[in-house]
């Protein structure tokens, strides 16, 4: 028969935790749960007082315990924020439908102001659309590169001063094994830290991950014990990706050895990168001003195809994206000879 | 021969596999006395039974599938001893998965 | 093809010089028979431009301890191992894993006839049994099996004054420790697990075979005739999940099928890699430097410590450092033993103290 609550020694107990596999009941886990992300935020310094902050509202699990828990943490300790739910709607019929829902839900329960902004509003493209255009093959990918930005231009909208996002220690266990699995020494070195996108030059809005060391199991968990309505469904055009043989890796991982997950998050903490090894210089794209490792933005080159019946570009070689000329090429001193030559030669195999 | 009497639900995307059920009240045949159902047994029986889509995302093996939650009366199944938890009557069985988007 | 590839792994790398002694790790499988042949042919070939010029020693350490339940069957495989090993026709040494724990310094010998058995002593049987069967997993057995392994064979070459250490450890099995390595914990030590040369002690331990995948040796040693067998471990026998390294290697395996540079990309995340700042001390079971945690904002360890804490309803603050001689990844395998680690601890510390 279940245990007793090895906290308070007196409660049944409800849940095992996986990080230290103890027993403990409704209240302790809460209480344990809560402190846990509250120490987080605090010890990393995650928002200064007065911060406007947009919480990546997805109405899946870890999003809505996130606005659950900020709302809470923010009343409890007064850390004087103003939060606000931030949603992006891709445009998949059916799968967003029903989720932006239930983050409508949470707008009215927690008393947080929402804003929507759909795929369409931002790049004249709603996902179905695309999907008709280019098939369901890269189709991930556009919805990737796409809400990427989306983020951070709905934030920007709104005046922003953070983005929080709902990734937890199981998301960030698994991009640690998928970076060292597809040798990205770039992302492997970011993926384990807990704010990004804070860099000098201010151009970006800083994201960061309140859920860092709380383990899948524990959000949902928590969800299910607070009776938090969130909505749950794979997205209709998920593939049986590289990312899923990760993930069911990982799910194995923590069947043998639970603690493994924040095991591979300390392993990718400490890991450091040869000097030497060449890492690409992050600039500003030259057509919307965010955040790019290239002239030109993943998302513009994309658009850009689209926009031009060439749905392809920005999908293969990276070379590709030479094809377009950048919008004020004499500020940026891009010698556009060379482009053009390149245009010529990729139009001559295409 | 007697029946035993638990209800099981699906959320979080489970009843994705289930054809979109999320509650069902089972009867389960008992032979004798001796006939225990342990959540191993349900588990086959489910797989067996109702399941419609995509066993390898319900089971692997004998086993669950890593990442889906079990809550056996509201409580975590690893309080209860996992698959060799022997049912008892009106139990409810809960799965949760947690390898659906969030 | 591999002979080229073989030597250019050692010439590339610079750091073994001419005539330099080495100890080569044999252990009867597949890997370590082929490192054998290959060394042992580049080491006679007639062809003074493609002679290695190495002084070469062997070591077979008997590891039937951990299969204990054929005692009888792998013992008779040792013998055949010793015979093979000593028509090599230079130096070599037996031992058996438990001789770790052999107090003074005659903890192996030389090999001087065909039929020797590998030297063993209760008192070191009993030793390694009580400390082995302590751990709960399957995961820390074979880590522990793993580094003491290693340490055996350091104090080994130290006794010997044998400068280098190679090891048939191969692109495919690198991989495979790389990611179990990542998953207990030891993240900054992919660089001496992975790279070349580790150089974490006095003795260098060289990975000559880092270069090539499982099907090259296998090749290799089909053409040459060379004999090797399966070797065991603790988990040949059991499903992908019995321990997180059996898990990996399936995985790893599996996911070869579908993308077939998945061990070369591994290999090469691993090279890109270095430590993190020198630390003073040094871990007692992996002799790695052990990370200065205090530098740390918030890490992994401080949220375990904070669960850990708040779970239990310790006001107290737990000592970072309970175990101030072991790195991260080294607690984790000492928290998975029965016995309280202060019991196993000290007669770690104690051998690798000496």
């Amino acid at each position: 028969m279940p245990a007793t609550c090895g906290r308070c020694v007196e409660r049944r107990a409800v849940t095992k935790r996986p990080k230290t596999g103890d027993a403990l009941c409704k209240e302790c886990f809460f209480e344990c749960f809560e402190l846990e992300v509250h120490e987080t935020i605090t010890k990393c310094e995650l928002f200064k007082r007065g911060q406007k902050v947009a919480i990546a509202a997805s109405g899946g699990k870890d999003s809505t315990v996130l606005a659950y828990i900020m709302k809470t943490l923010n009343d409890r300790y007064d850390y004087g924020l103003d939060l606000v739910l931030l949603s992006i709607d891709e445009g998949i019929a059916g799968y967003r439908d029903d989720s932006l829902e239930s983050v409508k839900r949470n707008e009215l329960n927690y008393g947080l102001s929402l804003k929507i902004l759909s795929y369409k509003d931002l790049y004249g493209w709603s996902m179905d659309e695309i999907v008709k255009k280019v098939g369901l093959k890269n189709n991930c990918t556009f919805c990737g590169v796409f809400r990427r930005q989306a983020l951070d231009r709905g934030a920007a909208l709104l005046n922003a001063d953070v983005i929080v996002t709902g990734h937890n220690a199981d998301d960030i266990a698994e991009t640690i094994l998928m970076n060292i699995l597809r040798g990205d020494i770039n992302r492997l070195q970011r993926s384990t830290s807990i704010v990004t996108g804070n860099g000098d030059d201010q151009s970006t809005i800083p994201r960061c991950k309140p859920f860092k060391y709380t383990y899948e199991k524990e959000i949902v968990m928590y969800a299910y014990f607070k009776k938090l309505d969130y909505f749950s469904t794979e997205c209709t055009y998920s593939p049986n990706s590289y990312r899923g043989h990760v993930r069911t890796y990982l799910k194995d991982i923590e069947s043998i050895r639970p603690s493994a997950i924040l095991d591979i998050i300390y392993s990718g903490e400490t890991l450091a990168i040869k000097e030497g090894v060449k890492l690409p210089v992050q600039g500003v794209c030259s057509r919307c001003g965010y955040i790019s490792s290239q002239n030109i933005c993943k998302a513009c080159v994309m658009l850009e195809g689209l926009n031009k019946g060439l749905p392809k570009l920005g999908i293969g070689k990276s070379s590709k994206v030479k094809i377009i000329k950048p919008f004020t090429c004499r500020k940026n001193k891009c010698s556009c000879e060379e482009i053009s030559k390149e245009a010529a030669n990729t139009n001559k195999v295409t | 021969m007697s029946n035993l009497r638990v209800a099981v639900e699906f959320s979080s995307g489970a009843e994705l596999l289930f054809d979109g059920c999320k509650k069902k009240e089972l009867l389960l045949p008992i032979a004798d006395e001796n006939d225990v159902w342990t959540l191993k047994r349900l588990i086959q029986w489910l797989k067996d039974t109702m399941l419609t889509e995509k066993p390898e995302l319900f089971v692997d093996g004998d086993r669950l599938r890593p990442g889906i939650l079990v809550l056996v009366n509201d409580v975590d199944w690893e309080l209860m001893g996992e698959l060799e938890y022997q049912l008892q009557s009106d139990d409810k069985i809960l799965f949760i998965s947690t390898l659906h988007g969030g | 093809m591999c002979r080229h590839k073989f030597r250019a792994t050692i010439g590339k790398s610079n750091m073994i010089p001419h005539k330099s002694r080495v100890l080569v790790a044999y252990s009867g499988g597949a890997a370590s028979a082929a490192l054998c042949d290959m060394l042992l042919d580049s080491v006679r070939n007639p062809d003074l431009h493609k002679k290695l010029n190495l002084e070469p020693a062997f070591v077979f350490i008997d590891e039937s301890i951990c299969s204990l339940n054929d005692e009888s069957s792998t013992s008779s495989v040792a013998s055949s191992e010793v015979e093979l090993m000593h028509c090599f026709g230079f130096k070599s040494f037996i031992t058996s894993l438990e001789m770790y724990f052999e107090p003074t310094d005659k903890f192996y010998e030389q090999v001087i006839h065909e039929s020797q058995v590998p030297l063993s002593s209760d008192y070191c049987k009993q030793k390694w049994n009580f400390v082995l069967n302590n751990f709960k997993s399957l995961t820390s057995k074979e880590e522990y099996i793993r580094r003491t392994r290693n340490l055996l064979l350091l104090k080994l070459a130290e006794k010997e004054k044998i400068p280098f250490v190679f090891l048939g450890t191969m692109g495919s099995r690198l991989a495979i420790n790389l990611l179990t390595d990542v998953l207990q914990g030891k993240g900054n030590q992919l660089h001496y697990e992975v790279g070349f040369c580790d150089d974490r002690h006095e003795v260098k331990f060289v990975k000559p075979l880092r270069e090539f995948v499982k099907k090259e040796i296998v090749f290799w040693n089909q053409m040459r005739k060379v004999k090797y067998r399966e070797t065991q471990t603790l988990t040949t026998k059991r499903d992908k999940n019995a321990s997180l390294s059996k898990l990996t290697e399936a995985f790893v395996t599996s996911l070869e099928r579908d993308f077939p540079a998945t061990v070369y990309t591994i290999v090469r995340t691993g090279n890109k890699l270095k430590p993190l700042e020198k630390a003073e001390i040094k871990c007692s079971l992996c002799l790695s430097q052990i990370d200065d945690e205090s530098n740390h904002q918030y890490s992994a360890t401080k949220a375990l410590l904070l669960s850990e804490k708040l779970s239990k309803n310790v006001h107290e603050e737990i000592d970072f450092h309970t175990h101030k001689k072991l790195c991260y990844g080294c607690r984790i395998l000492m928290k998975d033993s029965l016995n309280s680690s202060m019991e196993i601890i000290p007669e770690i510390c104690a051998k690798s103290d000496s």
